[in-house]
């Protein structure tokens, strides 16, 4: 009923990551043998069903295309040839199609395409180590076979590398540890809880595992404990990696569980520190889980919040951009600001109360307001986003899920009845309307892109999506309209 | 228990009784096991009672019967009943028995009765039938014309469950004018000459329309049978979809539960317990004992719901077994273990933040509020915005008030304490049961003893150091909420602890809400509540309707303890201390209504009252600005659906976020509270102000029994529930002064009972 699995002890990554910072130039061989592996691997793909699989080949395919593509070319050629290490600059395309090769094999997941994917972050980075993409790649490829300590290297060389952390990379690093730590804290806890273990110190892990095991097996669960813990001990200490240190454990425990019924309440710290480990591996913690003081309201809470008050909703348009509204918009009660939105104070007025955003974009999240609405169409993407995005202390509110999504979860109008993904603007201009509490509820500079989008630098380059339905949401907004001007649309 | 016929909730609370029929006997009774197959797999989530009619069946088909449904109710029918019947060919086999359905006529049990021929097959969701409030509804014959209906299925409502109706059908089968070939159904047309609800047939499909074997239309939700070829005898050539579509719930008893418990989606409690108990007596898989354990615990069978997660190793990594385990063990107390599971159950990330506010809770029960605490930021620190974890923290975070006077001259208080935007009624209820032991309120007199947290030796030791220990009041007899396994009611006490109180103890005020079923809950319960009322100076139920049923669970020398303690709430205007009446009102009415176990409250009514209530708004807003008054949070998803279905915006009172002055001052203020929750009746009442209960809960109509005002409660069933509201509310606005005479009438005679009993506790108090 013990399952070892030992086959991933030969492609411990430990010598591929010396490898790499020994800096031992790897050159042209590396490039062709890398795509040769790429196209070895492709043939052990086709006809395989498997969706994962499939785009993996597909991009395989497109990797080989742009390889012949480019050895077809006699001045590109020359660069594979004369085994450059600056290919990757030369050749862009190939640089790209390896990474996006690399990422489909770590959506697929399996240990050979693991392989595949760590290959690849070899080639690039030993050309080019200051690659980003290479080093989140790695860093995922090493988290999933349990490389806890290069994993973590590589999270930090990736984030040496990025300005914002918009991934929560360093979130990310700080929970790794900490899974890392609860593990190894979880086996010292069962050396201490059995004295005996130590006089099976020097054996090797497997060989206790399976003796273990084989005792438990007969009843012998006294003889079988000693043993098991000086097995996960010295698993420890050869250095298996933590996805085979916890795979025995979690057998271990179950073994507990089976043997202990009744008094579990002595194992209550091991499973503690079990679960952290498994939970910190997937989950990292929030930094400041109070948020600096932030609540979190509710729909209601909301709702008491804004009642009674003019409010003004400001679009992220040239048309407000532009124009002279500042003082006006500022002398409502409450302004409403959207996503990128930009200050320029004659045009847009100054003051944000409500800084309403999708949650997956960084944009205007530090910035100070009383209350910040995320909303989001995916529960766990914004929960996600939630614990990765919000700054602590930059605001006083912030919405929780009955807040995520307020044209399907509120109105309850799904796909059927509104097809498209609606619009953070038109999420909050219907949760006003909803909630029918303010005496004013003004539109200002909605003009549903008309006059294109005024946002913050950085954000401008972001598509106006065509997922959202512009024309139906300015139809249900003028039906409901009850004083339009060029700048202005009164919903009250 | 042994409590009179006439108590039960369903009657108090007006909640529509409702019944599936089914004549049965032997030869048909393989069609009748593939029927109630085919309604738990196509129905899954619908569980009300089915009337079984008989006259000849084994008890090897009852036990059958049984097996397939949980609420069989048994009807032997009145054969002789028909034999003066004028009948047809004596040939045909159903010559006697197709009349025997006719006893449906005769129940009086239920408000709605759904038959169903032995001969159907149920294909799709019938929950518009049993949405249905008026007439008698069939679908038309097929072949026939619209104007006579197929008698297969008839959806009854009360009016036609009467003496009178069952005269009529008396009348015709002895005169012998209707189609006699038609037997019941000859005689349900002939009465009725076409006037019956006519309704698509999809339910009620007859197989003839299926000939030359045409496939099942995706829409039938009930196919038909007729003929004398019936599946489960061969069938007849030309209808093998038909046949095919019958047979696919023709299952064995496992292969039916495998199938019941694999499907997704809500499935009622009473359904996954009848067939999951036996599923996994008969060693069924995890997955299963999940899902099983999960309904018992819905209907409060926490020990059930322990007893099926250990019959096996939970694997460590089966995180759902482990968290719900965790659940169950808490619910009946065992602490250790249940901290145990759960702590292996935090493993998965997407429940983590749940499963550590459960454990802070633990922690908080066992009055460590450090480690509650810290285990309520664990959960933050995987969800910076989950509530529970949030509300834990809160808790532990502020410390208690800390008591300022001297034990010795204090009272200890065993209550419901809120946290912050808890429930309005239960935020004013400790004060009002302090202000009936004098002016002071506050911590200088009184010793707070939260009613969820273990009485440990520290807890006892402070409460034999003060002068006298009160508990309520609210409903604290109810299992459920913050169940616990030591008194198996609100205050978690256990009996030794509760035996070496040594100070006197009065119980004031406490309602008692039914037990239903759960035979190891229930016998603590006694146990404990025996036990509590032999050791009290004091023991005053809320309403007579808890007396009554308090009683009825004690020894006989115990039972002339039980007094009545009205709410105090009910009489705010005489405790409150400079009390004055408003010289004006608001142009207001409020409504409330409550959304906690929203599945017993409206049964399958909830769209129905939703649609009346917005009628009544509308008229009663004609004359009067309605607003809505939130008690919790939840009370808010009437306004939501309101605004959403019915397009009205009702200004609402955030109660939940009032002090007590402002709660009462909000209620003295308004002409009339329409209030579903016990206590948007009684505050207002208290505070001098007429009332209208909506009753969804026997605790309202026991309230207005004992004010002798059974006509200010509706029952949220009503079928007219608009128009009757709107009549009441608006007689009541039209004759305001005298209502108000009233009510302050009727408070005086519960404040002499309070004062009475006033009398009796300074005695010992």
């Amino acid at each position: 009923m013990v399952k070892l699995r030992a086959g991933w002890l030969e492609g411990r990554l430990t010598s591929a990551s010396r490898a790499m910072t020994t800096a031992t130039p790897l050159g042209r061989a590396n490039l062709a043998s890398c795509v040769q592996a790429c196209a070895v691997h492709s043939g052990k793909l086709s006809r395989n069903p498997d969706q994962k699989r499939i785009r993996l080949d597909e991009a395989i395919a497109e990797l080989i295309s742009t390889y012949t593509r480019v050895l077809a070319d006699p001045e590109k050629a020359t660069v594979i040839a004369s085994a450059k290490t600056t290919w990757h600059k030369e050749l862009p395309e190939i640089l790209e199609a390896l990474l996006q090769v690399g990422s489909k094999a770590v959506d697929v997941g399996a240990p050979e395409e693991m392989r595949l994917a760590l290959t690849i972050t070899d080639t690039v980075l030993s050309v080019r180590d200051s690659s980003r993409a290479a080093w989140r790649l790695r860093a995922q490829v090493l988290e999933a076979t349990g490389q806890d300590a290069e994993a973590i290297e590589a999270h930090e060389r990736y984030a040496a590398l990025v300005k914002d952390d918009g991934l929560g990379t360093a979130a990310r690093i700080v929970g790794l540890k900490q899974s890392h730590e609860r593990l190894i804290e979880s086996i010292r806890l069962l050396q201490e809880e059995s004295p005996a273990a130590q006089s099976f110190a020097g054996i090797p892990g497997i060989e206790l595992w399976a003796e273990g095991g084989d005792l438990a097996d007969h009843g012998q669960w006294e003889q079988a404990e000693p043993r098991l813990v000086a097995a996960l001990a010295a698993m420890v200490e050869e250095g298996w990696s933590s996805t085979e240190i916890r795979s025995a454990l979690a057998d271990f425990i179950d073994l507990l569980l089976e043997e202990n019924t009744g008094q579990l309440a002595a194992s209550t710290r091991l499973f503690e520190l079990y679960a952290d480990h498994v939970r910190l591996k997937v989950r990292e913690p929030v930094l400041d889980p109070l948020l600096g003081g932030t609540e979190p309201i509710g729909v209601s809470d909301f709702r008491n919040l804004v009642a009674g008050k003019t409010i003004c909703l400001v679009a992220n348009s040239q048309g407000a951009g532009n124009s002279t509204m500042g003082s006006e918009i500022d002398s409502y009660d409450l302004v409403v600001r959207f996503n990128s939105y930009q200050i320029n104070p004659s045009a847009t007025g100054k003051r944000t109360d409500i800084h309403a955003t999708i949650h997956k974009h960084g944009f205007n999240w530090a910035e100070k307001v009383e209350t910040r609405l995320v909303f989001g169409g995916n529960n766990g993407l914004w929960q996600q986003s939630m614990r990765r995005r919000l700054v602590p202390g930059a605001q006083r509110y912030v919405n929780d899920r009955t807040l995520r999504w307020p044209v399907r979860d509120l109105g309850m109008m799904g796909e059927d009845v509104w097809p498209s993904i609606p619009t953070t603007g038109f999420n909050m201009l219907y949760l006003l309307d909803f909630l029918d509490v303010n005496p004013k509820i003004d539109l200002i500079g909605f003009d549903f892109y008309d006059s294109g989008a005024y946002r913050l630098p950085a954000a401008m380059k972001l598509p106006i999506t065509p997922v959202h339905g512009y024309s139906k949401e300015k139809e249900w907004v003028l039906a409901r309209a009850q004083a339009v001007t060029d700048i202005r649309i009164s919903l009250r | 228990m042994t409590s009179p016929r006439h108590a039960t909730p369903s009657n108090l609370t007006g909640k529509r009784r409702i019944a599936f029929a089914s004549y049965v006997d032997e030869n048909y009774l393989p069609g009748f096991l593939t029927l109630l197959r085919s309604l738990a797999l196509t129905n899954p989530g619908i569980c009300e009672d089915f009337v079984v009619l008989y006259d000849d069946l084994l008890p090897a088909s009852v036990t059958a019967i049984r097996r397939l449904h949980p609420r069989i109710k048994l009807r032997q029918v009145n054969a002789s009943h028909y034999d003066e019947f004028v009948k047809g060919n004596p040939d045909n086999y159903l010559v006697r028995k197709a009349y025997f359905i006719l006893d449906v006529f005769r129940i009086r049990d239920y408000d709605t009765i759904i038959t169903l021929d032995t001969d159907m097959v149920v294909l799709g969701d019938l929950s518009e039938l049993l949405q249905m409030r008026r007439g008698l509804g069939a679908v038309p014959q097929f072949f026939q014309g619209q104007d006579k209906l197929n008698s297969g299925l008839l959806v009854i409502q009360k009016e036609y469950l009467s003496d009178e109706f069952c005269a009529q059908i008396d009348a015709t089968g002895r005169s012998g004018e209707y189609e006699l070939d038609k037997h019941d159904q000859g005689i349900l047309n002939a009465l009725l000459q076409g006037s019956f609800i006519s309704l698509d047939s999809r339910y009620n499909y007859v197989k003839r329309r299926l000939a030359g074997d045409l496939p099942v239309p995706d829409d039938v939700a009930i196919l038909h049978f007729t003929g004398r070829h019936k599946p489960w005898n061969g069938g007849e050539l030309g209808y093998s979809q038909a046949e095919a579509a019958w047979r696919a719930y023709d299952l064995s008893d496992a292969d039916f539960a495998t199938k019941f418990l694999a499907q997704s989606g809500p499935k009622h409690p009473e359904l996954l317990m009848h067939f999951g108990r036996r599923m996994i007596k008969h060693g069924g898989e995890l997955r299963a004992a999940q899902q099983v354990a999960s309904a018992y615990m819905d209907k409060g069978g926490y020990h059930e719901a322990v007893d099926i997660l250990s019959r096996s190793v939970i694997p460590a990594k089966e995180t759902g077994a482990h968290a719900l385990l965790g659940s169950a063990l808490m619910s009946v107390s065992r602490y250790d273990e249940a901290e145990a599971h759960l702590l292996l159950a935090s493993a998965d990330a997407a429940n983590s933040a749940k499963v550590f506010s459960q454990v802070s809770q633990i922690a908080w029960i066992r009055n460590d509020d450090a480690k509650a605490n810290r285990y309520a930021l664990q959960g933050l620190t995987t969800n910076p915005t989950d509530r529970m974890s949030r509300i834990m923290y809160k808790r532990t975070v502020e410390g208690g008030a800390g008591d300022t006077g001297i034990p010795s001259e204090q009272l200890a208080h065993v209550a419901f304490y809120m946290d912050g935007q808890g429930n309005a009624g239960d935020k004013v209820l400790p004060e009002s049961v302090r202000m009936c032991f004098g002016p002071d309120t506050g911590p200088r007199r009184w010793h707070s003893v939260h009613v969820h947290r273990l009485v440990d030796e520290k807890a006892l030791e402070q409460i034999n150091s003060r002068r006298g220990l009160v508990i309520g009041g609210g409903g604290l007899f109810i299992p459920d909420t913050s169940p616990n396994g030591n008194s198996a009611w609100q205050w978690n006490v256990p009996d030794d602890m509760l035996k070496r109180i040594n100070v006197p103890i009065a119980v004031f005020a406490v309602g008692y809400n039914a037990f239903d079923g759960q035979s190891y809950t229930r016998s603590r319960f006694t146990e404990s509540l025996r036990l509590l009322v032999s050791r009290s100076a004091f023991f005053g139920l809320r309403n007579h309707g808890s007396v009554e049923k308090v009683r009825a669970l004690l020894p006989a020398e115990l039972r002339d303890k039980v007094l009545f303690q009205p709410c105090p709430t009910t009489v705010a205007r005489q405790l409150t201390p400079g009390w004055q009446d408003p010289v004006r009102r608001d142009e207001t009415v409020l409504i409330n209504c409550a959304y906690d176990r929203a599945g017993l409250r409206f049964g399958h009514d909830y769209g129905h009252f939703l649609k009346e209530m917005a009628t009544a708004i509308r008229a009663i807003g004609k004359h009067t600005d309605v607003r809505y008054a939130a008690h919790a949070v939840t009370d808010e998803k009437f306004v939501f659906d309101l605004r959403r279905e019915y397009g009205i915006s009702l200004q609402v009172e955030p109660m939940y976020d009032y002090s007590n002055e402002q709660i009462r001052a909000s209620y003295a203020r308004t002409k009339l509270v329409i209030g579903m929750r016990g206590h948007a009746g009684m505050i207002p009442f208290g505070c001098g102000t007429p009332i209208i209960s909506l009753i969804s809960h026997p605790k309202m109509a026991y309230f207005l029994s004992d004010i002798g005002r059974p006509e200010w409660g509706v029952s949220v069933h009503d079928v007219n529930l608009g128009a009757v509201l709107s009549e009441r509310a608006l007689g009541i606005l039209g004759n305001h002064a005298a209502t108000v005479a009233d009510v302050h009438q009727r408070q005086q005679d519960l404040w002499a009972v309070t004062r009475q009993n006033a009398a009796i506790l300074s005695g010992t108090f």
